[in-house]
């Protein structure tokens, strides 16, 4: 029993997913401070709009057209998924997902930032057409989710994670089955990367709050 | 659906698909160069749909939906690594459930060597393409029989081993890409039977046939028989050349070109930077004219068979494409992307037993309704004991009641629906090295085509329904019919949406959507 017990654990495979720009490299780098090994070519570096890092594996990309054959590297590890890819996971292995949430009005603002900045603009018409399809997209992947078997899912919003950290991290490090990580992954969280944010909030006074009554 | 004590007095039914074959280069569809003696000889006894169209543009959606008799928008079996979902039933699957013996030979390995179910159902199935094909023995020499159970033996083996590697090359875009280059085309398309082996299937065919026809005491079998010779590269025997294509043989620019387009795959599956020249479009064109001759000419020996009354009297016989090819019009070539009449219109002709003469069907027919026919002709609407599938199959055969009614052979006027999904893997090698051919050809859209009677085509944009008239500018003004195809082309979606399986998986974000498929490439977060 223990024997099998081991080998389902070692197929396990952790997913960090979200929509692009919603806070999943920050995820990743939690995940690494808690002690996972990631699966990343570093392809992509890091740049202006991701300035610790993308946490990528390029092959990822790939998975609409069927390019799955990496996932063997992926057990035990810790990979990025944005969320519209996420349904083109190979069949057959355990998945514990931790889905990124973050307003969309912030999403839309930090990708049309980076898309600024890659000279890649888009119209206000397109903008609206993808808020839309990002709106629908949400509610869709999580019906989804939520019928796959094989699909634990953790939902951390990625607002909440500057505003109420404590309790998000506990969450956080309980789903990952290392509770005594939660002082690592706090120090990863920069509240300086926190850019494009819907309201300037008092992150510091909340968090200041939170620790008197902790 | 069990019953196969009602099989014993079934017809047997053999589906002939001609991979890549267009109407138009037959006698029988007017065509004048003589190509198709034989075909056209076969299409005087038997029913030939003058506007038959195919549900896709391509092999394996257009298989598909001929195995199923579902459209590619309900079976999504649209990519070269797309698996049929096992809870569409095929045309085997259900025939060998009523005691049919069910043998297919193939020389597509899109079909037959791949693994994407397509081969389900099918109770033996020889694939004639790939590096180790499994064709049929004949141990003539009893002498060296051992010796040939042995080599059949190792290779068996060795297609446990080299199978799995043909499966990656054909589904993994990065490995197809590399396999187009033009260093390596002349190796697979030779060396690893591309095509298949058309002779030999065919004898392999009439052979099974031949001996079926001697036994007194045989259950009904369907047999299925795809041939390659039309598909790209063209490389007729020369004889065939000297008769169809004397330019490819003597002008020497015209077999220059010919010799680096049959070794450049990957002109073969996306839009032409320019348009031919008078010289290469008649290379190309006449080539594909020796192609179909040859074949032709091999399927002479076969329907000599299939006239002996003996056979011909409890057989059906249905000749048909999966898809035509382009051969440079509208600056395509190949069969990959759009919704063109030389793509999608299709040879289809229907032998039933016993049938003496021959008749044309007008109206337009979709082959996916090949599957409901067959099954109405195996007589499986007799023993359903569910009446919506009775009514599904003779609302959709294509030859109802075919045994006593031959009057009933006209199928109601309809409007019948194509459709293209790009095929990814040629859109990524597009993306590599000729991004700006995307564009300018829209390839990447999922374009869908209306075909009436009056054989118009309208190539319209599913998401905007916007319809864009490629052949009649008049009608492309005529907002009333405008209007009138865009509401059957959402009546189409919506009952494909409600055919899906309740726990079918739709994306949950279009990709398919350019747009949104390009923002996630611009942010860096799709290939």
């Amino acid at each position: 029993m223990a024997f099998s017990f081991g080998k389902r654990r070692k197929k396990e495979i952790f997913v960090v997913s979200g929509l692009p720009r919603s806070g999943t490299s920050l995820a990743m780098k939690m995940l690494q401070a808690a002690g996972f090994e990631l699966l990343i070519d570093n392809i992509r570096s890091a740049d202006e709009f991701n300035p610790k890092g993308y946490f990528e594996f390029e092959p990822i990309k790939n998975l609409k057209t069927g390019d799955g054959a990496w996932i063997k590297k992926a057990t035990g590890k810790v990979v990025k998924v944005v969320s519209p890819l996420i349904q083109y996971l190979p069949k057959g292995y355990p998945y514990n997902v931790i889905f990124m949430e973050r307003d969309l009005s912030e999403v839309l603002v930090s990708q049309a930032k980076m898309m600024n900045g890659l000279q890649k603009e888009g119209s206000a018409e397109q903008n609206a057409l993808m808020e839309k399809a990002f709106q629908d997209h949400l509610t869709n992947i999580k019906a989804w989710l939520a019928n796959q078997k094989n699909f634990q899912v953790l939902y951390l919003s990625y607002n909440q994670l500057f505003s109420h950290t404590e309790a998000n991290l506990t969450q956080l490090a309980n789903f990952i089955k290392k509770p005594n990580a939660v002082s690592k992954m706090r120090q990863v969280i920069d509240p300086n990367l926190y850019r494009n944010r819907k309201a300037q909030q008092k992150i510091a006074d909340n968090r200041f709050q939170e620790s008197l009554q902790s | 659906m069990t019953d196969s004590s009602k099989t014993s007095q079934k017809n047997n039914i053999i589906l002939i698909i001609l991979d890549t074959h267009r109407y138009d280069r037959l006698g029988c569809y007017g065509y004048p160069r003589g190509t198709s003696p034989n075909l056209d000889t076969f299409a005087s006894k038997a029913t030939l749909f003058e506007n038959a169209i195919s549900p896709a543009q391509w092999t394996i959606p257009s298989h598909a939906s001929m195995f199923t008799g579902l459209p590619p928008s309900v079976h999504h079996t649209t990519q070269a690594n797309s698996v049929l979902d096992d809870r569409f039933k095929t045309l085997a699957e259900i025939l060998s459930c009523v005691g049919y013996n069910t043998i297919g030979y193939c020389n597509n390995p899109l079909v037959g060597l791949i693994h994407n179910n397509l081969k389900r159902g099918f109770q033996e199935f020889y694939n004639y393409s790939g590096t180790a094909p499994n064709v049929p023995q004949d141990f003539p020499n009893s002498s060296i029989y051992p010796f040939q159970r042995v080599w059949e033996h190792m290779l068996s083996l060795f297609r446990k081993f080299i199978d799995p590697i043909q499966n990656k090359f054909a589904t993994d875009p990065k490995l197809l890409a590399a396999a187009t280059h033009p260093f390596f085309v002349p190796l697979w398309s030779r060396f690893v039977n591309f095509k298949g082996h058309t002779a030999r299937s065919i004898k392999d065919v009439t052979r099974f046939v031949e001996g079926k026809a001697i036994q007194t005491e045989t259950e009904p079998y369907l047999l299925f028989l795809n041939l390659m010779e039309t598909h790209l590269p063209f490389k007729p025997p020369q004889e065939y050349v000297a008769k169809f294509a004397p330019k490819a043989r003597k002008n020497p620019t015209a077999r220059k070109f010919m010799r680096l387009f049959n070794n450049q795959a990957m002109q073969w599956l996306i839009p032409l930077k320019r348009p031919f020249t008078e010289l290469e479009a008649q290379t190309i064109s006449e080539l594909y004219d020796a192609e179909v001759a040859y074949q032709d000419h091999l399927l002479g020996k076969l329907f000599e068979q299939l006239d002996r009354p003996e056979i011909k009297d409890n057989t059906m016989v249905i000749i048909a494409a999966d898809h035509g090819e382009m051969l440079g019009e509208h600056q395509f070539m190949g069969h990959g992307f759009g919704v063109y009449s030389e793509l999608v219109q299709v040879p289809l002709m229907i032998r039933m037993p016993k049938q003496q003469t021959g008749r044309r069907v007008s109206n337009p027919v979709l082959t996916t309704n090949l599957f409901h026919t067959i099954l109405d002709a195996a007589g499986i609407a007799e023993v359903a004991n569910d009446e919506n599938i009775q009514a599904e199959i003779q609302q959709n055969s294509l030859v109802a009641d075919f045994v006593n009614e031959h009057d009933r052979m006209e199928p109601a006027p309809a409007n019948v629906i194509s459709e293209a999904y790009a095929p990814n893997d040629a859109l990524l090698m597009m993306e590599r090295s000729e991004p700006e051919l995307i564009e300018h050809f829209h390839t990447r859209e999922t374009h869908r085509a209306i075909y009436s009677k009056s054989a118009k085509l309208y190539d319209i944009d599913g998401v905007c329904a916007q319809l864009l008239n490629l052949s009649d500018q008049e009608h492309a003004k005529d907002e009333k019919l405008q209007a009138a195809l865009s509401g059957q082309l959402v009546e189409f979606l919506q009952a494909c949406e409600d055919h899906l399986p309740d726990d079918w998986q739709s994306p949950t974000l279009d990709l398919s959507d350019p747009f949104i498929e390009q923002r996630l490439r611009d942010l860096g977060y799709m290939a």
